[in-house]
């Protein structure tokens, strides 16, 4: 059975380049909030992630929402099983598909075909996968000849092509996202949303971060509002969604709204 | 320890991971030349015959004599640091993947050995030829030089486990190893003789284990069999270096990633 538990899960790391230095302490002291703090030995400790639980089940499409920098990517990178917990138990069941960078494990001076295998077993794709992503990625992609051609070759839009068909070519129970994979140029893009549909069918736990509000609520039937490293709300989007938008200040409201209409 | 097994496990079930990686290694750093990694094989050789001009001057040894003698020694010199030197950097090559997907440290280990041995083969492929070219007749106790290789190999694999992780968390180390590296290379036995050395000769030689390895490997290839001393020194170490191996991973395998 597929399942993802945090029980009052901690998190925090080192920043050992800051020891020392007092200035950067107290420029990261601002910008993380009280998240920082100075260890006995000298170096700094960025308290992340504050005893967070969550219990999440098949069937479960959780949004990920909070300020850059309230711990989102840290928790995220916990899920994908990247990050370890400080404390606190976490397990989960079921293959985790850990799509955290765009492009990870591409190589711009192999062609574009060259490239599908490594970031796929980067991504613990087997070889039956492999196989089967050789032959579905030059034709979703439409890169034509062009996927014969070093990647360096590419401009960005295909680029971003590439990599969305590679990340998006094997299916698991439990998809980890940082930002929706939304693939540049727009006669791609119907192609690409289609398909992002399909693989968030295709598993039974979604968990996605994003910074669109829409999406959160088009896409997910769970929000969990991040704050400091806490949860500061959850429950359906339709509920946590205005409350994250009535807690901005004047001028981070018209910040947030600016991302919905681009994302 | 569950979790360090497992890890040390999936160099079995991620092999085409590591191995692909390792060709790409290969592959990127002679892209776009001509004969690619045959480099490889051609920097050995002007290396093995500038060295051996020089040397065999210095030393008034023949200069078929002495290319044997140093050839062989450098060909298993480079495997063996090349693996001390990569292993430095396993972790710290591999950030942006450690930051994105989980990636057990063994499985980067076997990249670098996979590379080093890669590269061990191009070497050979010119080492052996020029070697036969001058004389040297290879017997059967020449294959005794092949269990030798499979312990440069253990040795490295389970070193680049310890030693990956301690370059990251401590930057000041890579530094440190490739000081001594550098100066190994005349602090063994590769050019001169132990014979030549007298009061010195236990501090550098016999405390040195990349002589006993040297014993091992070099030996064979030059028609000796090698002493059980050098067996024990070499079976002693890898047995050291992979329980230390096991115990390091098991204690950082869930904090490297807050080394990167």
């Amino acid at each position: 059975m597929t399942r993802v538990l945090l029980d009052n899960v901690h998190f925090s790391y080192p920043v050992y380049e800051l020891t020392g230095r007092s200035l950067k302490i107290s420029l990261v002291r601002q910008f993380a909030n009280k998240g920082v703090e100075k260890r006995k030995n000298g170096f700094v400790e960025v308290h992340a992630i504050r005893g967070i639980s969550l219990d999440l089940k098949a069937g479960d499409r959780v949004g990920l929402l909070g300020h850059n920098g309230s711990g989102k990517s840290t928790l995220l990178r916990i899920f994908a099983g990247v990050a370890h917990p400080t404390s606190g138990r976490m397990l989960s069941e079921g293959r985790v598909i850990p799509l955290i960078e765009k492009g990870l494990g591409i190589n711009p001076e192999l062609s574009g075909y060259d490239n599908i295998e490594l970031p796929l077993r980067l991504i613990g794709a087997s070889s039956a996968e492999v196989q089967r992503a050789r032959k579905s990625i030059p034709d979703f992609t439409g890169l034509g000849d062009f996927i014969h051609m070093p990647v360096r070759t590419y401009s960005e839009g295909m680029k971003a092509r590439l990599a969305f068909a590679i990340c998006t070519a094997i299916d698991g129970d439990i998809l980890v996202l940082d930002e929706w994979l939304g693939a540049g140029d727009i006669d791609f893009m119907d192609r690409a949303q289609h398909r992002m549909v399909e693989v968030a069918h295709n598993s039974e736990i979604v968990i996605l971060a994003s910074h669109s509000l829409d999406l959160i609520l088009n896409v997910c039937n769970k929000a969990v509002w991040i704050e400091q490293g806490c949860i500061r709300a959850q429950g359906p989007p339709a509920s946590v969604v205005p409350m994250y938008i009535a807690a901005q200040g004047a001028g981070e409201a018209a910040h947030v709204g600016a991302k919905v209409s681009t994302g | 320890m569950v979790g360090a097994l497992q890890d040390f496990g999936s160099v079995f079930g991620r092999w085409r991971l590591w191995w692909l990686m390792a060709n790409q290694d290969i592959q990127m750093r002679y892209k776009r030349s001509v004969i690619g990694p045959f480099w490889i094989s051609i920097t050995l050789a002007c290396l093995m015959l500038a060295l051996t001009y020089l040397y065999s001057q210095i030393f008034q040894q023949e200069f078929g004599e002495f290319l044997i003698y140093f050839g062989s020694g450098l060909v298993v010199w480079v495997y063996v640091t090349g693996l001390i030197l990569d292993g430095c950097g396993i972790v710290l090559e591999n950030e942006g993947n450690m930051r994105s997907v989980p990636m057990p440290i063994p499985v980067l280990a076997s990249r670098i050995v996979a590379r080093n041995a890669i590269i061990l083969g191009h070497n050979l492929l010119v080492a052996i030829p020029i070697l036969m070219l001058f004389g040297v007749r290879f017997t059967p106790i020449a294959l005794m030089a092949l269990p030798g290789l499979v312990l440069c190999t253990a040795i490295g694999f389970f070193g680049a486990i310890i030693l990956g992780p301690l370059c990251a968390r401590f930057r000041d180390v890579p530094q440190v190893v490739t000081n001594i590296v550098q100066a190994g290379m005349f602090l063994t036995p590769l050019f001169w003789r132990p014979e030549q050395l007298t009061d010195t000769r236990s501090a550098i030689v016999d405390f040195n284990p990349v002589y006993h390895l040297l014993k091992l490997t070099r030996g064979p290839l030059l028609g000796e069999t090698p002493d059980a001393l050098h067996w024990l020194v070499a079976l002693g170490l890898v047995a050291a270096l992979a329980l230390f191996s096991f115990m390091t991973l098991a204690s950082v395998r869930k904090r490297v990633f807050l080394w990167l």
